[in-house]
């Protein structure tokens, strides 16, 4: 194969779409061409970086608006209006520090960069992460599974990760966050997903910043109710956020890796994401992000500056962001009783005029609960384990 | 398709706007994003992708229930957009004094929390408004289906479908977008080689 073929099939190549005829000569070629392999990491780097976007939400008023021109855009009809339901809180805006951290461990990859298909059922590497270093390996572009190192069996709680390439438009690096670990660093009430080790994938009911939700559904006249609990507006402990990204200079990066691998397991940790590549000048290095629960991040920073000489590149944190939380939940209280009155009151609406506009504020109550939920989750996301991104340099 | 959503759906094409908002509801916000990324910006997304659901709402007796209602939806939805985008050029096209749309009409809701220190929130920002006008500047055939694949997550056969294309083309025109996107970003040292050369500096 050239290379002027290569390139063209590099792009469906990535998302596996070729057929394997295709997909077994391009994988020949890229053995012996280090241009199209560069070509295909930078490719991947794309990727990354789109997968970094972050979701938008309409603005507040949409709804109405929209509401108004299908009214004149069907004009023989005045329909009665019913608030709509409340779009579920993005699951995928939360927690998107993760997300984004992984990514950034994809982008960083350059030339050639082999992903590890992590089986969490399995345990925890040397072996498991053992760098593979046949241009084979290419093909392994599934989700990198998030590891809980404790584990060498499945835990009652596990849930199969979804297939790349779904719906909500994530990376691989991206997938990490849906299924990430978290231990046990919030004692608070309501963290029963932590209790279970591994959080599954939405569309699951969460209840961990205490309000109720029920998966999508836009029930005819039982749409899911956002319930707060009465003790919601207080966080249980202080949500601390800490994030920091290290180079290290290690002899051997196997060396480097384990030394990294034992560090995350005795501070119960997590690995989120695996990646090898080289420098320009052919000084391999690997990039990994771990995640330790909050309470031990001091001991994982002392235990990655043991490892060699190391360059802090950057170090957010820690950050108390127990109030913002707070403030969320006092909002979200005062929210929720608004919706409550004029749900009330719009059952008692005597007229369609009425109880349209009645409509149009519980929609915007409605969405910024949604909104402030999400932001919530957020927060617990982030508290939940500090991250660090390393890159091992060989010396 | 839940009986819940057929029942909407039967009703929504009799003409029932509140049993159609209901079914829009769930799709608003992967419009609206479809819409944004596509516009660039907040006020011509907003407008954008109010067109399109009304655009959906006229059409439901097109619905033939061949495809499902979520694929049928895509489509019309995606095909509005893109018509839309093209009504837009033309008229910015015969009037030049119109100001251009800018490409921060407004922010990322988590950009604009107030949790990320000013730096933090500010070089993410800075990120996000790099990529979209990178976006921003490709043609619509190719940000089109680069906006349903990375960052909608469509399958090729799903953008196919919604498109009208063949899978060749997609292919195609997504390779070509990746490639000028990676141009750009590369202009712009958002990643890579960046971050090497920072690793080397030492």
């Amino acid at each position: 194969m050239l290379c002027d073929r290569a390139e063209e099939l590099l792009s469906a190549f990535l998302d596996e779409e070729l057929p394997s005829h295709e997909s077994l000569s391009l994988e020949r070629h890229l053995r012996a061409c280090p241009a199209c392999t560069v070509r295909l990491g930078e490719l991947r780097e794309v990727q990354a970086i789109l997968a970094s976007l972050e979701e938008v939400v309409p603005p507040q008023g949409f709804s109405a608006s929209l509401h108004e021109r299908l009214i004149a855009a069907a004009p023989a009809r005045v329909a009665s209006v019913v608030p709509l339901a409340p779009r579920r809180a993005a699951r995928w805006s939360a927690g998107r520090w993760f997300a984004a951290a992984a990514a950034a461990a994809v982008m960083t990859a350059s030339a050639g960069s082999y992903y590890l298909q992590t089986a969490r059922t399995l345990p925890v590497p040397p072996q498991l992460v053992a760098v593979d270093d046949t241009p084979g390996g290419m093909n392994s572009t599934g989700p990198i599974g998030p590891v809980n190192p404790g584990s060498t069996a499945p835990q009652p709680g596990d849930k199969v990760q979804p297939t790349p390439g779904t719906s909500d438009g994530l990376s691989s690096g991206g997938k990490a966050q849906s299924g990430t670990t978290q231990p046990g660093a919030q004692p608070a009430a309501g963290q029963s997903d932590a209790a279970d080790g591994l959080q599954p994938p939405a569309p699951t009911p969460r209840d961990s910043v205490g309000i109720a939700t029920q998966p999508g559904t836009t029930g005819s006249g039982q749409r899911p109710t956002a319930v707060a609990s009465p003790a919601s507006s207080q966080e249980q402990s202080p949500l601390m956020v800490y994030q920091a990204e290290y180079q290290v200079q290690t002899a051997n990066l196997d060396e480097g890796l384990s030394q990294l691998v034992t560090l995350s397991q005795d501070l119960n940790g997590t690995f989120l994401s695996v990646g090898n590549s080289r420098l320009d000048n052919g000084t391999p290095i690997s990039i990994y992000v771990i995640g330790v629960p909050y309470s031990r991040y001091l001991e994982a920073r002392s235990g990655i500056l043991a490892i060699g000489p190391t360059l802090t590149v950057s170090e957010s944190g820690p950050r108390d962001v127990t109030a913002e939380a707070n403030a969320l939940r006092r909002d979200m209280d005062s929210l929720l009783s608004q919706e409550k009155q004029l749900r009330t009151q719009l059952a008692a609406a005597t007229s369609d005029g009425e109880s349209s506009q009645i409509s149009v504020r519980l929609s915007e109550v409605l969405q910024q609960i949604t909104d402030k939920q999400a932001r919530l989750e957020q927060l617990h996301d982030q508290a939940r384990l500090a991250t660090f991104r390393v890159t091992l340099v060989q010396q | 398709m839940s009986l819940e959503e057929e029942s909407l759906l039967a009703r929504a094409r009799q003409g029932d706007l509140e049993a159609f908002e209901r079914l829009a509801a769930a799709y608003e916000r992967k419009v609206y994003n479809l819409a944004y990324r596509l516009t660039g910006n907040h006020d011509d997304a907003s407008d954008v992708a109010q067109e399109a659901l009304i655009k959906v709402y006229t059409s439901l007796g097109d619905f033939r229930g061949d495809a499902s209602f979520s694929t049928w939806l895509y489509r019309v939805v995606s095909n509005a957009c893109l018509d839309e985008l093209r009504r837009r050029k033309r008229q910015r096209a015969t009037s030049l004094d119109e100001p251009m749309a800018t490409d921060d009409g407004g922010l990322p809701r988590q950009l604009a929390d107030q949790g990320d220190g000013p730096e933090e929130a500010l070089d993410r920002k800075e990120l996000q408004t790099m990529v979209q006008r990178a976006i921003s500047a490709l043609d619509d055939e190719h940000r089109v289906v680069i906006v349903l694949r990375d960052i909608q997550g469509y399958s090729y056969q799903e953008i196919a479908d919604y498109l009208g294309l063949s899978l060749g083309t997609v292919k195609s025109r997504l390779s070509r977008a990746r490639t000028a996107l990676q141009k750009k970003f590369s202009e712009l040292e958002l990643f890579g080689p960046n971050f090497v050369r920072r690793v080397q500096g030492r």
